[in-house]
């Protein structure tokens, strides 16, 4: 089991991550840590897509002048993939950073429990 | 409230429904005034039920978001253990498709780096998908943030007043030695990194990032008015506008002439694209501090 | 070069979001909201022309964004199924927008409206391409184009418990992502490919040699689960009653129509085109599918019996519709699947007109909105009582609507499966559940209260408000008459959904 740990090592950290992100966004009380919960959630999600296509040895994608061999270069498909996710993390977590400073301004707190509490209230 | 009789056969059956009718003996009667009816509780155990149903929802759900957690992570351990080796040349994502991307990019794109070909050519369309989500972001951070009837107060006015003066009278001297200097050189980096993405790695997002960060520099530290004067909220909106609708256009005619067909010549598609996407990022990221730091442009 | 009506899907998606910019532009509301209005009304025409094509030419076909073909390009695919979908969706937005229009001006602010219908417009774009996409990448970028949109037409109300549920919603909504995301990723790892054809030979080839069974399986379950929470199904449907229940009108009834059919709609796509249902059954994804479904159609019920808010009513039966929904997607048949998009259509017909009535009938009484302040409401706006009426009548299923005939099929393709007892007993005990919480509301709206009860009410009741609304009546009218058509004239839409299927 370690030699297949060894083997896909950057997967492994990878989930590592994507766990350490998931118990902050389901067992923090604060939004903000909420938030950086789903940052470190979606930076091991693009770690993952980005190891996908690491060649042994090979270099980077950009193709020399003249010597279009496939063999020379990695894999560019999960590196444009990973542009385009991390632009669209930036996007929601910006959204839902403003949204928490929303809520500070109505509320005075960003404590989870305290504010499903004050919401009842509001409603009734 | 009338009588049984005088009432209508329609608003007996809805009481009966609602549950309020009044009984045809007095046996029936006598149990129903004996039972609670359903008048709801008085207002305190109202709350004190549900502030205990809150609690109880509460505590129970660390302990069952752990467990959940926890055998997600374990699945996702098992599987990836499972998948294609790192780095070998032979997995299956090193299929013919990125092997045509590596060899014909140049010929078909114009663009000797692959990624940039990739994401601007051979799967534009997520990338338009891309711009439109960064333009829907600024534009829902400016209806959350935008200072306006609702979500300020004096206090708030009073406090970005006194910061105002604040960087009017005492400036911060190293950030404004540094920002003279370093402004220059970041523009025309973000500019290099821009235009070169086709040759270099770089391209309109990195570029317009570099240059959002260069407006925001600036304006740190020669206070927000002064970019403001520069950049009014007109020019801001019409280069954000500009941009996204002059790549959603050029991309449009660029399908549907490959689609139908019909040859278009279309070299200097990539630059205009690259230069539109650039200017959205760097409006979006500026945005992004201004609406953040002070509610308006 | 192509004939023209193969265009129209992308021509559709484009006029979409060159709308959302253009109304970024204009900074009159009412100027604004005409051109969503034209932009859906142009939308709903072009579709049901590429309807008219593809359904008599019994074909569907691939269209390439770009002039690389597969697969080195992305592509879209339209076949019957999608063009009565997009139809569908296009007509319900514009009639949600006329509905609750009046609403829509009172709740937002006149600074913040253009900003309003940017994302409503971005939305439609967002659904169109969830429609059409033959890529699981493209299918990410509009989820997320969708999400973001679909939140901002929550918090467009800004009132404080407004945002907490949106960031309720916005955090599930992103964990769905996030789930959706690595299960892609892993796919990928083990076959290498993103267009759907190719990936569907892959995955077919993977599922024969039997290699890589763990991650396929386990990216299956992800996607499923990930679309799942962002589709309201069972034990993830926590955030649907806040989030519908508050929102302006129009809002809560483009949500429930149509944001969470779209993901619904992604799924489908994924079940019949990439993986296929053999392997979905075969993997066990589609037996949890029916049991998820089967508990969301009870719960749903059961929660939406407990609530006094007529929104939050609305919201939380859409749990237990959702619920009928996955179940037909979980019997893992063709019979299943089409008797699931007919109630995709039925629900996106009868919800929009529940919400917009109800906003209706609130506006007439003063904005309150817990039943016992809405009673004899319907007195004072006959329409919007008729069109309350029909639409609940349909949700519970009554012969000549829409609701009795999907609840036909969701039947008859249970006959079919290895669980047929348990799912007609829950579907009986669903349509009671129904019966339960709909009877007395419409009871409620149509028994005319004493006098000292409705005063103070009556007092808040503004001029303005009880005026006859002329844009309320066209699209109530019209969802009605939808509403009949589904159910009575239901044999060839049916038809439509089944050649669509097959054409997948």
């Amino acid at each position: 089991m370690l030699e297949a740990i060894s083997q896909n090592r950057f997967a492994v950290v990878a989930v590592i991550l994507f766990g350490i992100g998931l118990l902050n966004i389901m067992l923090q009380q604060n939004l903000l840590k909420k938030v950086v919960g789903f940052s470190i959630m979606d930076s091991a999600v693009f770690l993952l897509l980005a190891s996908l296509g690491y060649i042994e040895g090979h270099g980077a994608p950009i193709v020399e002048e003249g010597s279009a061999n496939a063999s020379l270069y990695i894999n560019p498909i999960p590196s444009g993939l990973v542009l385009t996710g991390i632009v669209v993390s930036v996007s929601v977590t910006a959204f839902s950073l403003a949204l928490i400073q929303r809520i500070y301004r109505h509320y005075g707190t960003i404590e989870l429990r305290e504010l499903l509490e004050r919401a009842k209230k509001e409603e009734d | 409230m009338s009588d049984g009789k005088e009432k209508s056969r329609w608003r007996r059956f809805a009481e009966w429904v609602n549950g309020d009718s009044v009984a045809r003996d007095p046996t029936t009667q006598y149990v129903m005034d004996r039972r609670p009816a359903r008048a709801r509780a008085p207002q305190e155990l109202h709350e004190e039920r549900e502030r205990l149903r809150l609690k109880k929802f509460l505590g129970l759900y660390p302990l069952a978001a752990s467990v959940l957690c926890l055998t997600l992570i374990a699945i996702l351990f098992a599987t990836v253990l499972c998948i294609p080796p790192f780095g070998q040349p032979g997995n299956p994502t090193n299929n013919e498709v990125s092997r045509h991307y590596l060899e014909y990019t140049e010929e078909e794109t114009g663009a000797t780096n692959a990624v940039t070909g990739m994401i601007l050519s051979y799967r534009g369309f997520d990338t338009l998908g891309e711009s439109c989500v960064l333009f829907l972001a600024v534009s829902s951070v400016m209806m959350l943030l935008q200072r306006d009837g609702n979500n300020t107060d004096e206090q708030t006015l009073l406090r970005l007043r006194r910061e105002d003066a604040i960087e009017r009278t005492h400036p911060d001297n190293i950030l404004r030695k540094s920002a003279k200097l370093l402004s220059p050189f970041i523009l025309l980096f973000s500019l290099y990194v821009l235009f070169n993405g086709e040759t270099s790695p770089g391209g309109g997002f990195s570029g317009g990032a570099v240059l959002g960060g260069g407006l925001i520099l600036y304006s740190a530290a020669y206070g927000p008015e002064q970019l403001s004067r520069l950049l009014t909220r007109r020019l801001y909106d019409g280069v954000r506008i500009a941009g996204l609708m002059a790549y959603a256009l050029t991309y449009g005619i660029y399908i549907f002439a490959g689609a139908n067909g019909i040859t278009v010549e279309m070299e200097w598609m990539m630059t205009v694209i690259d230069l539109a996407v650039g200017l959205v990022v760097a409006c979006t990221i500026y945005g992004f501090y201004t609406m953040f730091q002070r509610g308006k442009l | 070069m192509r004939p023209f009506y193969e265009n129209l899907p992308f021509i559709c998606i484009f006029i979409a979001i060159i709308c959302g910019v253009l109304s970024a532009v204009i900074q009159d509301g009412r100027k604004v909201y005409r051109l969503a209005l034209m932009m859906t009304a142009v939308i709903a025409v072009l579709s049901v022309v590429l309807l008219y094509f593809l359904y008599t030419e019994d074909v569907s076909f691939v269209y390439s964004m770009g002039r690389f073909a597969a697969p080195y390009g992305n592509a879209i695919k339209a076949g019957p199924l999608q063009a009565l979908l997009a139809t569908v969706f296009a007509i319900v937005m514009g009639l949600s927008l006329l509905g609750g229009g009046h609403s829509l001006f009172q709740d937002i602010l006149p600074e913040k409206q253009g900003l309003y219908f940017v994302v409503t417009d971005l939305l439609m774009a967002g659904l169109l391409a969830l429609v059409y996409t033959n890529d699981m990448f493209t299918g990410y970028v509009f989820i997320e184009i969708t999400t973001i949109a679909a939140c901002a037409m929550v918090m467009a109300k800004d009132t404080g418990p407004n945002l907490i549920a949106t960031i309720r919603y916005l955090f599930m909504s992103l964990l769905g992502s996030g789930l959706f995301l690595i299960g892609l990723t892993l796919l990928n790892s083990v076959t290498g490919y993103l267009l759907m054809e190719p990936l569907a030979k892959a995955v077919a080839i993977l599922a024969e040699l039997g290699q890589y069974q763990r991650p396929l399986v386990v990216s299956i379950g992800l996607m499923v689960v990930g679309l799942g929470i962002k589709g309201a199904m069972f034990p993830f449907h926590l955030w649907l009653p806040d989030a519908h229940g508050g929102a302006t009108t129009s809002s809560s009834a483009i949500l429930s129509g149509l944001v969470l059919k779209g993901y619904i709609v992604l799924l489908i796509t994924l079940m019949t085109r990439v993986f296929g249902l053999q392997l979905m059954r075969k993997v066990g994804v589609s037996n949890i599918l029916l049991t998820l479904g089967l508990l969301g159609m009870i719960f749903g019920s059961l929660a939406a019996m407990r609530e006094y808010h007529v929104k939050r009513m609305l919201a939380n039966s859409s749990v237990a519709q959702i619920g009928y929904i996955f179940m037909g997607l979980g019997l893992g048949t063709e019979a299943g699947v089409a008797a699931a998009c007919f109630h995709i259509l039925v629900h996106a017909a009868c919800k929009p007109l529940l919400f917009i009535c109800a906003g209706r009938l609130s506006t007439v009484s003063g904005h309150h909105r817990s039943l016992k302040n809405l009673r004899g409401s319907a007195y004072r706006d006959v329409a919007a009582g008729v069109g309350f009426t029909v639409g609940a009548l349909s949700m519970i299923g009554i012969p000549l609507l829409g609701g009795f005939v999907s609840k036909l099929y969701l039947s008859e393709a249970a006959l079919e499966s290895p669980f047929m007892a348990v799912v007609l007993l829950t579907i009986a005990a669903s349509t009671v559940l129904n019966a339960l919480y709909y009877v007395p509301a419409i009871l409620a709206i149509w028994v005319r209260p004493a006098w000292e009860e409705v005063r103070f009410i009556m007092m808040d009741v503004k001029p303005e408000d009880t005026r006859f609304d002329r844009l309320f009546f066209i699209a109530d009218a019209v969802f009605i008459f939808l509403i009949f058509l589904l159910g009575i004239v239901y044999h060839p839409i049916l038809n439509v959904i089944r050649a669509g299927i097959r054409l997948m």
